[in-house]
């Protein structure tokens, strides 16, 4: 252990060291507007507290008081009513203007449907994801042929549905973003919208790309690091270390977090890149040494093809659940679900509900 | 715990909370965090800490219900739009970020951050927690849920990488400051402060 004389000290080298190369901003506001914040003491001790049911006090540790489990759910689902409450659209304190949101259906697995995703947890997913992890080094190189990668996904998330005034009529559209990333790192993101959802949830896009770009964004060179995938080691142990870095994940592994973490970090990697067979093969011989992931079970994802769902064990899943869907014929990453498992009220939906997707579906190199 | 005395903790909080989310997004988010951060400390209050212990640790862990805020809210904001891979990949994993272009850090980017922002995205975080929230080691490991000697060391890590990119940046690194320049530093900026 580090003494704590020496760590003392290191906080004040740091302090120096921060205030040459990165001073604290200035110009925040300390105290705020006096008469708004005000206004939220009184509104917030006029709102109801925790319920008896919840007024459990947290097992003592040494460092002192923690929140309980709850109250750390409760913390990022409020967070998740905060994403909402940031367009200007939900205020949990004002319910008389919330409008309904819409939530496309959750997606039926082997093990668990609909109506069970958010209670029942699968099997331990190991032997699954070594399964996919050798399908996936079985299949053949694709040369980078003219260097410039495609990825096209068609995704949905409860911020771009709850944008709508009035959602009593809406319906689920998601969005289609073709990204185009060039050698020098430079990319086009083309944004467009996808087709409205069917009822059990799936949808089918246009793969000519034919509907007109709803908007465009581009980015100049270096913007991103288009060699990244080609620099990941095919290691599990190293990629995942890699991740780790790349993605701000704490290192410390078989925590929760860390899972959700590295999960995260995946599902980015494929959204800007084209990922070789070879680290997705190491993708998931690193994941399967990860005891907080289960195997859900077959599925169709989002456009109709057949996958497997990987997803956080329950117990771990904090307020959301994440799932990952992977072909079991080519190991390719499929899509991911976002799932809320509760908190909802204050969203103005009923959870266990889908708050965001994403389909990747097509990825490769061009010219 | 009272009302009287969860307001005492409100007054105590909010500018700490309203300023490391400031630093961080642009000024309506920053209130939107600071507001449902201290509606969820509220809600709970019924199992507020009474020791004087539990009651250190209620700052820290408040700073930790605010970095789930702030992430969530960053996640939502940047979903859809471009940004730096590495601060995307940071934010969708849950590590808030300084945001590109926020106005109030212009001043310190000015000042060299050209070096700092080199650093990875959690470094990065953990030096700001020490340095702009004045969080101390105990304080940043319950904000960030893990050991105090996990943090002690990453922080080591983090400074020793830091004044190497400054070395290798051609800046010079004042980092074994003595007490009475500690003491000039925090005096100028208490006075800038005020």
């Amino acid at each position: 252990m580090i003494p704590i004389r020496r760590a003392q000290s290191d906080v004040d080298r740091v302090r120096v060291l921060m205030a040459q190369v990165a001073p604290a901003p200035t110009g925040v506001a300390h105290a705020g507007d006096a008469q708004r914040r005000s206004q939220l003491l009184e509104r917030i001790v006029a709102s109801p507290q925790s319920s008896t049911a919840e007024r459990v006090r947290p097992a003592a540790r040494v460092s002192g008081w923690r929140p309980s489990r709850r109250l750390a759910m409760t913390g990022v689902a409020a967070a998740s009513v905060l994403a909402i409450a940031l367009l200007g659209v939900v205020q949990p304190w004002n319910t008389s203007n919330t409008a309904e949101a819409i939530t496309p259906p959750p997606l039926a697995f082997e093990f668990v449907d609909a109506h069970t995703l958010a209670i029942r947890d699968g099997r331990p997913a190991a032997d699954l994801l070594l399964q996919l992890s050798a399908v996936a080094s079985a299949q053949p190189t694709v040369e980078a042929a003219g260097g410039v990668q495609r990825v096209v996904t068609d995704s949905w998330d409860l911020t771009v549905a709850q944008a709508r005034q009035d959602a009593s009529s809406a319906v689920v559209v998601p969005n289609v973003v073709e990204t185009t990333v060039r050698p020098d790192g430079s990319y086009t993101q083309v944004n467009r919208r996808g087709a409205a959802l069917s009822a059990d949830g799936r949808s089918t896009i246009s793969t000519d790309l034919a509907l007109p770009a709803q908007s465009t964004d581009t980015a100049p060179a270096g913007t991103v690091d288009a060699a990244h995938v080609a620099s990941l080691s095919q290691d599990p142990r190293l990629l995942r270390d890699q991740l780790d870095l790349k993605g701000g994940c704490t290192g410390v592994q078989g925590s929760p977090a860390q899972s959700r973490c590295e999960f995260l970090a995946i599902a980015d990697l494929y959204s800007f890149s084209v990922i070789t067979p070879q680290v997705e093969a190491a993708l998931w011989a690193a994941l399967a040494q990860d005891p907080n992931l289960v195997d859900i079970g077959q599925t169709r994802d989002r456009v109709g093809r057949e996958g497997v769902g990987i997803s956080l064990e329950l117990r771990d899943s904090g307020p959301e659940r994440l799932i990952l869907i992977i072909d079991p014929k080519t190991g390719h990453l499929l899509g991911r679900e976002d799932l809320l498992l509760g908190g909802g009220r204050e969203l103005g939906i009923t959870t266990p509900a889908i708050i965001a997707f994403t389909a990747y579906v097509s990825s490769g190199w061009t010219y | 715990m009272t009302e009287d005395e969860f307001r005492a903790v409100f007054d105590s909080l909010y500018p700490d909370i309203l300023s490391y989310a400031g630093r961080r997004t642009d000024p309506s988010t920053a209130e939107d965090v600071v507001s449902e951060t201290l509606f969820v400390v509220w809600r709970r209050w019924p199992d507020a800490p009474e020791t004087e212990d539990e009651k250190q640790s209620l700052r820290a862990w408040t700073f930790g219900v605010a970095r789930n805020m702030l992430s969530n809210a960053q996640r939502a904001k940047f979903r859809a739009s471009k940004l730096d891979t590495a601060l995307k990949a940071a934010v969708f994993a849950g590590v808030p970020v300084v945001e590109p272009d926020h106005g109030p850090m212009v001043d310190a980017r000015q000042a060299a951050t050209a070096v700092f922002l080199k650093l990875p995205p959690r470094e990065q975080e953990l030096l700001q927690m020490v340095a702009w929230e004045g969080l101390s080691i105990d304080e940043v490991a319950e904000v960030l849920d893990t050991s105090r000697t996990a943090i002690a060391m990453r922080l080591v890590r983090a400074r020793r990488r830091l004044a190497a990119l400054m070395r290798a940046g051609g800046l010079a690194t004042n980092d074994d400051a003595t007490a009475q320049q500690l003491w000039e530093m925090r005096t100028a900026a208490q006075e800038s402060a005020e």
